[in-house]
C-alpha cells in the first residue's frame, strides 16, 4: 500500500474515530462511576446534532451575514443543552437504578426509544442537513498527492481540545478529584463529605455534554434523522466493553483501536463482512480479557 | 414431583388462560386467529426468557437471534415447497443462477427441523459455556449479544441473493402438502400451537419447580457461593440459555407459520430487546405470566398501530421504565399471583 | 511431601498488579487440626484462604490437597475434592429457606440432571441433622435474608457441613455475633472438628484461645510465627506488630 493510499485511509476514518471517541469517552465516564449503562446515549449525540441544526438556521435567518461563525456557537451551545439535559435526566430517571446495571439497560432502552419518538414528532421522520461553513470546506495538501480536507483537520483539533480538557477536568481540579474518589470507594468518600448525589448529575451531564459534542461533530460528516443515535450505539458499547472501564486513556484506546479496525476492514472487504470480522476479534479478545483490553487485576 | 408442581393455584390460572386462548376463535372472525397465533409465537419466546432471565439471571439481548434461525429455517423449507420446481423468486431478482449450496439440504423436512430444534443449542451452547467460563460480566454480556444479534441482521440484509436481503422470505403456501397460507388453514393450525404451548408451559413450570429451579435462583442472587457448593455453574448457566434459545427458535418457526414472513427486522438488536419485554412484563419469574403478556403487548401493538402509528414507541418504551422502575414483579406480582416471596419461587 | 498432611501450601506467590498480598508462605495443616490464622488488618488472611480455595490465582507456589495438587483446578473441583469455604461477609441465598439453602448444597445432586428429577425428600435426613448441628432446627421455613447476622453465619457453615468436607475454612465466622452467639459457635466448631479439619481465621483472641488449636500468625503476607496461642501472646514480635510497641 503506497503512502499516498495510507494517509487517504487514516484521514476518511477520522471523523468516525472522533465521534466515536467522544460518544465512548461520555459512556465511559458513565458507566465506571456510576456503572450505568446508558442505552440512550446515542439520543443524546441526536440532541446535540438537533441543536446544531437549530442554531444553524437561527444564524441563516437571524445573522445571515456571520453564518459561517455558526459552528462556533454551535457546539458549545450543543454542550450546554445536552448537559443540561443529561442532568434531567439523571435526575428524574437513572438515579432510581444505581446498582441495577441489567434494569438500568433495560430502562434507559426505554427512554432511548421515547426520545427517538420525540425527534420523529417534533423534527419530523426526514433527514436534516446543514451546509458546511465556507471555511471548512477545502483541502490543504501537505504531501504531493495527499489530499487533507480542512473539516476533518477542525474535527481532529476539536476532538483533541475536548479530550484535553476531559483530561484537565478529572486530574487537575477538585471536582475530578471527587469523580476518581467516588469510583474507587463510594462509601468512604461519601463518609469524608463528599456529595456523591451532585457529583453522580454532574457527572452523568458531562458524559450526555460529550454526546451533544460527538452529534455536533456528526453533523459535520452526515444527515441527521431521529434514528441517527441508533447508528453510533452499539460500536460505543463495544469500545467501552472492548477497552474495559479501568481508565478513560484505556477507553480512548480502544475507541481507535476499534475505529481504525472496522475502517480497514471496510476498506478490504464488504461493509457487512467488516462488522462480522470485528465482532470475532472483540469476542476472542474478551475471552482472553474478560474485564477489557485495558483492564487490571482488582481483589474483588 | 416437587411440591410446587402440584400447586393448585398454578392449576386454576394455567386452566382460566389456556382456557380463554382455546375459545377466543368462537368469538372472533376468522382473519383475527393467524393474529392470535402470531402473539402467541411470542410466548414461547419469553418463556425461555423468564428461565434464562428471570430465574437465572442471564440477560441476552440476542434471542432475536435464535428466533430467526427457527424462523429463517422453516421460511426456506417453505420458500422451496412453494417455488418448485423453480428458483425462490427473490433469488431470481437477484440473478441468481442456482440453488446456494446452504439451501440444498432444506428440501428435507427433517433437516429444517433438526435445524429449528438442535442448531440453536450447537450454536449457543458453546459458545456461551466459554464466555461464562471466562466470568465475563452480565453486563458485557449483553451488550455482546446486542451486538452479535446487529451484525447478524447486517449479515443478513447483505446476503440479498442468499437471504432475502432487508425483504425477507415471503410467499408461501403449502408445508408438505398442507395448506399455511390461507386464514381458514391458520385458525386450524392456531389449535395446534396451543397444544405445543400447553405442553411447553408445564414441562417449564416442571423445571422451574423442582431443584433446579432452586439452582438458578440461587446462580442469579449469589453465583460465587453456588461454585463453592460444588456446583459448575458455567455449564448449567450454558445449558439453560440454551434451551432459552431452543424456545426462541420455535418461537421464530411459529411466527413464519401464522404471518408467512421472515424479515430481518425480527432478528435484530431492536426486535431481541423488545422480547426481554414480554417476559418482564409478564412478571420475570411467572411462567403463565409470559404467555398472557405476550399475547397482551401483540395485542396492544396491532391496536396501537392501527389507531395511533405514533404511539406505539411511546409506549413501548414507557412500558420498559415501568417494568423496570416500578413493576419489576410485573403483571403478575401485580395481581397477587405470588404466594411467598415475590423473587423466588413466585410461578404460577 | 509430607504424606499425611491434608493441605500444604508451598512457596505461594500472589500478587494484585504489583502489591503483594502473599509473599512465599509455606503452611501445613494435618488431618483432624484445628488451625486458627490471625494477624493485623491487611496480613493476607483472607487472600490466603482465597487463594487455597480458588476464588484468586497464585503467580507462584503450590498447593497440595490430600496430596494432589490443586492450583489450577476450579473452585467447584475443589469444593468437589472435599473443601468447604466460609466467606467473611455470610453468602447465602437470601431469597430461599433456611431448608432450601442447605438442601441445595447437598451434593449429590450437583448436574443438571438429577436437580431436575431428584425428588424433594431423599436427603431430608441428612438436612435435618446439619440443621441441628448448627442451631437452625427450628427455623427451617425462615427466608435466609431474614435471619439474623449470627444464625446466617451458622446457615453458611451448615450449608458446607452437608457437603461432608475434609477440610473447612473458615473466615472470621464470630464477627458481628453476641457473646452468647461466640460461645455457641465454639460449641459448633469443636462439634465438628471431631470429624472435619478446620482452618480459621480470627481476630477475636478469646475465641482463639477457647479453640486451643495451632496458631499461625500472618503479617504482610509472610508467616511472622507460629505455635500454641500462650507461645504466640508471649513472643515480642507478635506484640510489636499488633500494637505498635
Amino acid at each position: 500500500m503506497s503512502l499516498e493510499i495510507f494517509w487517504m485511509q487514516l484521514f476518511s476514518g477520522v471523523s468516525y474515530t472522533a465521534i466515536l471517541l467522544l460518544m465512548s469517552l461520555g459512556l465511559a465516564i458513565v458507566f465506571g462511576l456510576m456503572g450505568v449503562i446508558n442505552m440512550a446515549h446515542g439520543e443524546l449525540m441526536a440532541l446535540g446534532a438537533y441543536v446544531t441544526f437549530m442554531v444553524a438556521n437561527v444564524f441563516l435567518t437571524i445573522f445571515p451575514k456571520s453564518v459561517d461563525t455558526y459552528i462556533l456557537f454551535a457546539i458549545p451551545i450543543a454542550f450546554l443543552v445536552t448537559f443540561l439535559f443529561g442532568m434531567f435526566l439523571e435526575w428524574s430517571v437513572v438515579r432510581w437504578f444505581y446498582n441495577r446495571p441489567l434494569d438500568t439497560l433495560l430502562a434507559t432502552w426505554g427512554l432511548s426509544l421515547i426520545l427517538q419518538q420525540t425527534y420523529r414528532t417534533v423534527f419530523g421522520p426526514q433527514e436534516v442537513t446543514i451546509p458546511l461553513a465556507s471555511w471548512l470546506d477545502g483541502a490543504i495538501e501537505p504531501f504531493t498527492g495527499v489530499q487533507v480536507p480542512l473539516n476533518r483537520i477542525f474535527i481532529i483539533v476539536l476532538t483533541l481540545v475536548v479530550v484535553g480538557v476531559v483530561y484537565f477536568l478529572f486530574f487537575k481540579t477538585s471536582m475530578g478529584l471527587k469523580v476518581r474518589a467516588i469510583t474507587q470507594n463510594r462509601a468512604i468518600a461519601e463518609t469524608v463529605g463528599i456529595n456523591t448525589r451532585q457529583v453522580d448529575m454532574y457527572t452523568f451531564a458531562l458524559g450526555s455534554g460529550l454526546a451533544g459534542i460527538a452529534g455536533s461533530v456528526f453533523t459535520m460528516i452526515g444527515s441527521t434523522n431521529p434514528g441517527t443515535g441508533q447508528l453510533y450505539i452499539v460500536d460505543t458499547f463495544i469500545v467501552v466493553v472492548f477497552g474495559g472501564v479501568a481508565s478513560l486513556m484505556g477507553t480512548a484506546l480502544s475507541s481507535f483501536i476499534i475505529a481504525q479496525l472496522q475502517t480497514t476492514f471496510e476498506f478490504m472487504t464488504t461493509s457487512s463482512y467488516a462488522k462480522v470480522l470485528l465482532m470475532l476479534i472483540v469476542v476472542v479478545i474478551l475471552y482472553f480479557r474478560p474485564n477489557g483490553l485495558f483492564s487490571s487485576k482488582v481483589r474483588t | 414431583m416437587p411440591r410446587e408442581f402440584l400447586r393448585q393455584s398454578w392449576w386454576v390460572n394455567f386452566s382460566i388462560i389456556f382456557g380463554v386462548l382455546l375459545l377466543l376463535p368462537i368469538f372472533s372472525p376468522e382473519f383475527r386467529v393467524p393474529l392470535y397465533g402470531k402473539y402467541l409465537s411470542f410466548a414461547f419466546v419469553a418463556l425461555g426468557i423468564v428461565l434464562s432471565w428471570g430465574y437465572c439471571g442471564i440477560l441476552s439481548l440476542g434471542q432475536g437471534i435464535f428466533f430467526g434461525i427457527g424462523a429463517y429455517s422453516l421460511a426456506m423449507f417453505l420458500k422451496l415447497e412453494a417455488s418448485r420446481p423453480e428458483l425462490p423468486d427473490f433469488m431470481v431478482w437477484s440473478s441468481v443462477e442456482q440453488l446456494p449450496l446452504a439451501w440444498l439440504p432444506f428440501q428435507s423436512f427433517s433437516f429444517t427441523l433438526i435445524c429449528i430444534l438442535v442448531l440453536p443449542v450447537l450454536i449457543a451452547f458453546p459458545f456461551t459455556y466459554l464466555i461464562f467460563k471466562k466470568r465475563v460480566s452480565g453486563v458485557y454480556f449483553a451488550i455482546l449479544t446486542l451486538a452479535l444479534s446487529l451484525t447478524l441482521t447486517v449479515l443478513i440484509i447483505g446476503s440479498q441473493g442468499g437471504t432475502g436481503g432487508a425483504n425477507g422470505i415471503t410467499d408461501f403456501s403449502t408445508l408438505l402438502g398442507w395448506d399455511v397460507a390461507s386464514d381458514e388453514a391458520r385458525s386450524r393450525l392456531y389449535y395446534l400451537m396451543l397444544g405445543l404451548l400447553a405442553v411447553c408451559v408445564t414441562l417449564m413450570h416442571y423445571l422451574v419447580s423442582s431443584r433446579y429451579g432452586k439452582v438458578l435462583i440461587a446462580i442469579r442472587d449469589r453465583e460465587d457461593r453456588v461454585r463453592f457448593s460444588g456446583y459448575d455453574t458455567a455449564w448449567i448457566k450454558a445449558a439453560t440459555l440454551s434451551v432459552s434459545c431452543v424456545l426462541a427458535s420455535i418461537g421464530g418457526a411459529m411466527f413464519v407459520l401464522f404471518t408467512g414472513l421472515i424479515t430481518p427486522q425480527l432478528v435484530g438488536a431492536v426486535a431481541s430487546v423488545e422480547m426481554i419485554v414480554y417476559a418482564a412484563f409478564g412478571g420475570r419469574v411467572s411462567v403463565l405470566g409470559a404467555v398472557f403478556a405476550a399475547f397482551s403487548i401483540g395485542w396492544l401493538k396491532s391496536a396501537l398501530s392501527e389507531q395511533f402509528p405514533q404511539g406505539w414507541l411511546f409506549f413501548l418504551g414507557g412500558l420498559f421504565l415501568l417494568v423496570t422502575a416500578v413493576l419489576p414483579q410485573g403483571l403478575a406480582g401485580l395481581l397477587g399471583m405470588f404466594k411467598k416471596s415475590p423473587n423466588s419461587e413466585g410461578d404460577s | 511431601m509430607n504424606k499425611k498432611a491434608l493441605l500444604e501450601v508451598r512457596d505461594l506467590l500472589v500478587s494484585f498488579g504489583g502489591f503483594v498480598a502473599i509473599d512465599h508462605v509455606n503452611l501445613t495443616v494435618q488431618s483432624g487440626e484445628i488451625r486458627c490464622i490471625i494477624g493485623p488488618n491487611g496480613a493476607g488472611k483472607t487472600t490466603l484462604l482465597d487463594a487455597i480455595c480458588g476464588k484468586t490465582a497464585a503467580i507462584q507456589g503450590s498447593i497440595f490437597f490430600k496430596g494432589i495438587r490443586i492450583d489450577n483446578e476450579s473452585e467447584f473441583k475443589r469444593t468437589r475434592m472435599g473443601m468447604g469455604r466460609k466467606f467473611q461477609t455470610p453468602s447465602v441465598y437470601d431469597d430461599l429457606s433456611v431448608y432450601q439453602n442447605i438442601q441445595i448444597s447437598v451434593p449429590k445432586g450437583q448436574s443438571i440432571l438429577s436437580a431436575i428429577f431428584n425428588s424433594d425428600d431423599q436427603f431430608n435426613q441428612e438436612i435435618l441433622k446439619v440443621a441441628q448441628t448448627t442451631n437452625l432446627d427450628n427455623m427451617l421455613d425462615v427466608q435466609a435474608g431474614t435471619l439474623s447476622h449470627g444464625q446466617k453465619q451458622w446457615l453458611e457453615i451448615a450449608m458446607l457441613l452437608v457437603q461432608h468436607p475434609q477440610l473447612l475454612l473458615l473466615d472470621e465466622p464470630v464477627a458481628g455475633m453476641s457473646l452468647r452467639e461466640r460461645d455457641q459457635t465454639v460449641d459448633l466448631i469443636q462439634r465438628i472438628s471431631a470429624i472435619q479439619s478446620i482452618v480459621v481465621i480470627e481476630h477475636d483472641m478469646d475465641f482463639v484461645k477457647k479453640l486451643s488449636g495451632n496458631v499461625t500468625v500472618l503479617h504482610q503476607g509472610s508467616i511472622l510465627c507460629e505455635g500454641l496461642i500462650e507461645q504466640i501472646q508471649a513472643d515480642p514480635r507478635v506484640r510489636e506488630v499488633y500494637l505498635g510497641d
